[in-house]
């Protein structure tokens, strides 16, 4: 039987809880957490397109989870044949290495390029429409573009567009041209001037609308100016601070370790930025019950503890998931509902809210969900805290408050919890342990990349981003504004 | 939006002049010649709001004069917001611009560009004029080109290449004798032409 084929059969022949994803998505009957199989995958294949984002997507081994594509039969077929299924987690990880070298050579979609082949230039193993390319640069004609490698002048007028929003006029292009030996810094200076626009740093502008997936607003609950119907929080105060850390060559880990505030207001024509720090009485005062920020200084964490991350994400819930995992998801990069950035802690998930996350079908994510979580547990929501509590602030008791709804143990919750597979005390250094991850400095150089060049890095194209990923954290200091100067001088930016 | 009656049935209702239209833009740019091929080949639309910048300072109109739906909602800000690349996270919950562009945004592109080359065109009518002096004075093929000289240099930031010059120029021999007005109907049709071609809208 030609390789081809073999997938097929094996994956009608394989035990449904051999296949990869069911091993992430479900534990073994001993509740043990399973291994997390994209980490694994990306450990093998550190240098593939598929894990510059930290995790591959399900879709390398999967159609949808859990069933497997041709490609993920084949890796399921070589790991550990013979020994009965379902595996254990210890038994998953020391095989799938072993697994991926095996199937390496074989072609799982028939299209003439090998499975690593595939990988590492970054196209589907398992779709043979989805080749690796490589195409030749062409370059006859005399149209005053280096079409063939970095182009200044292009460059010049992509800045331009992207930055200040509006296209060089001939006279500003063709005194950019003038420049000749110059133009390398007279492209820089003009960013530097752009980086001042409204449209990139002003209200609703590119770096605002940034957020927007972070942020979630939603009009109808929003106070403030404008105000919705049911004015809970305002997320105005959201967005300034977010802007606010990613300017004027702020550390932008302050988005999640930040103590303080900031606002924006528009003043002589442009958005101005002013810091501010008030204690939770002094807000109240000057801005009412709707508006004020509820957590002392000395318990807040940046956007993660901004009255309006708290509202929309925890809102009644005691052990709030959802607002530990659209952190995780808006700083850190990983969706952990697509089986990213799973680090299964072995004694999880207790499920001291007694919501059944135990269960074999919730366990294997909930493993890194629920420890995850448990720093954000004493944050108020909108309520549920009992009758004395404050909305939006820290309380450490919160969950004794729980009780009625989610039994006696959700008491024991701990404050601790762990991230990345390190310990933490409590959600200030949980931020601090995200803020200072690999994981983050990679998310926000993607935001921007994205932002900018309206798609992940293409494999062609990784270099150049682990390179950014990198100077993020060392030589730009977290400023997003000189990792920006770099990234506009790269190939995948300035070649038409 | 703002009532352009002379021109736009007939844009409308002639499919066959959009086509050739569209073929003399084609020809201009794509005329047999050297071979180009990026490597990179990444083109991105420009968003709405960075497309009418563009438009406003081509035209020498403000946002506000480009286009409005009924007379009442712009265009680019409010009606066409969303088809125009734009977001509405808030209310819509659209966080980013759409993947791909919408069925509509052509359509949409058409409508402000046809808007605000009419209001430049009636503007320059009424004078003085910014633009259509040229063939506002006097109509023939030399102040055609000056004025498509003067859309490619004002909305594309580069002089025209002579293909397009005569390209542009070409399109009044197909409507001169369908139209009323065809100084009008050639002004404004190349002004069209020019702000929603591909480098136009795209980058």
């Amino acid at each position: 039987m030609p390789p081809h084929l073999w997938p097929r059969r094996a994956a009608a022949a394989l035990p449904a809880a051999a296949l990869w994803g069911v091993l992430v998505l479900a534990p073994a009957p001993t509740g043990e957490a399973q291994p997390p199989a994209p980490q694994s995958f990306c450990e093998v294949y550190p240098e593939a397109p598929a894990c510059a984002g930290g995790a591959p997507p399900c879709e390398t081994c999967h159609q949808t989870p859990p069933a497997l594509n041709d490609y993920g039969a084949q890796v399921a077929e070589a790991l550990l044949p013979g020994m009965a299924r379902p595996l254990s987690a210890a038994d998953f990880t020391t095989g799938l290495p072993l697994a991926l070298a095996a199937v390496e050579g074989l072609d799982a979609d028939d299209d003439g390029w090998s499975n690593l082949e595939e990988l590492l230039a970054g196209s589907s193993p398992a779709d043979p429409g989805d080749q690796p390319k490589d195409i030749d640069c062409v370059d006859e004609d005399e149209d005053g573009w280096q079409l063939c490698g970095y182009d200044l002048d292009y460059a010049y007028k992509k800045v331009m567009l992207d930055f200040c929003g509006r296209s060089p006029s001939w006279v500003e292009r063709a005194a950019f041209s003038q420049r000749r030996g110059a133009r390398r810094a007279a492209l820089h200076t003009a960013l530097d001037a752009c980086l001042e626009s409204d449209h990139w740093r002003g209200i609703e502008g590119r770096v605002w609308n940034l957020a927007n997936a972070k942020i979630g607003p939603q009009i109808a609950v929003k106070s403030g100016n404008p105000v919705g119907p049911i004015p809970l929080a305002d997320y105005d105060d959201d967005y300034a601070y977010f802007v606010w850390t990613q300017i004027d060559d702020r550390d932008a880990r302050l988005v999640l370790t930040g103590q303080t505030f900031a606002q924006a207001r528009f003043e002589d024509g442009r958005t101005v930025y002013e810091e501010w720090d008030r204690t939770p009485d002094e807000d109240y005062a000057l801005r009412g019950v709707d508006r004020y920020q509820a957590v002392e200084r000395d318990r807040r964490a940046g956007l993660l503890t901004h009255r309006w991350f708290i509202m929309s994400n925890t809102m009644f819930t005691s052990i709030p998931r959802t607002t530990a995992a659209q952190a995780y998801r808006a700083f850190l990069g990983y969706d952990i509902a697509k089986l990213e950035g799973l680090w299964p802690v072995a004694s999880e998930p207790a499920d001291y809210d007694n919501k059944g996350v135990g269960a074999e079908a919730c366990a294997g994510c909930h493993a890194t969900l629920d420890p995850l979580t448990y720093p954000f547990s004493r944050y108020e929501g909108i309520g549920g805290g009992g009758p004395f509590s404050t909305p939006y602030s820290y309380a450490p008791n919160r969950l004794n408050t729980f009780t009625d709804e989610d039994g006696e143990r959700v008491k024991d919750t701990p404050e601790a919890g762990v991230l990345f597979g390190q310990q933490v005390a409590d959600l200030r250094e949980w931020a601090q342990v995200a803020a200072n991850s690999e994981a983050f400095r990679r998310a926000t150089v993607r935001d921007y990349w994205r932002l900018l060049l309206g798609e992940a890095p293409r494999p062609s194209e990784q270099a150049e981003f682990n390179a950014l990923v990198e100077a993020f954290g060392a030589a730009h200091s977290y400023s997003v504004e000189r990792m920006l100067h770099d990234l506009i001088d790269t190939e995948a930016y300035g070649a038409p | 939006m703002r009532p352009d009656p002379q021109l736009l049935p007939r844009l409308m209702g002639a499919p066959r002049r959009l086509a050739l239209l569209l073929t003399l833009e084609l020809l201009s740019a794509c005329a047999a010649g050297p071979r180009t091929t990026s490597r990179i080949n990444r083109v991105q639309p420009r968003s709405g709001e960075v497309w009418a910048r563009d438009l406003g300072h081509a035209l020498g109109l403000q946002p506000w004069e480009l286009c409005a739906e009924l007379g009442t909602r712009d265009c680019v800000e409010e009606a066409h917001r969303v088809t125009l690349g734009g977001v509405e996270p808030a209310s819509l919950g659209i966080d980013a611009p759409l993947p791909e562009p919408s069925v509509s945004a052509p359509m949409a592109a058409d409508r402000v560009a046809i808007s605000a080359c009419g209001e430049r065109y009636a503007r320059d009518k009424a004078g003085p004029a910014l633009l259509f002096g040229p063939v506002l004075e006097r109509d023939n093929r030399w102040r055609r080109q000056e004025v498509g000289a003067a859309l490619v240099l004002r909305m594309l930031g580069r002089p025209a290449t002579d293909d397009e010059l005569d390209a542009l120029e070409a399109l009044y021999d197909t409507i001169k004798d369908q139209t009323d007005d065809p100084v009008r109907s050639w002004a404004v049709g190349a002004c069209v032409v020019v702000t929603t071609s591909t480098e136009a809208l795209f980058y």
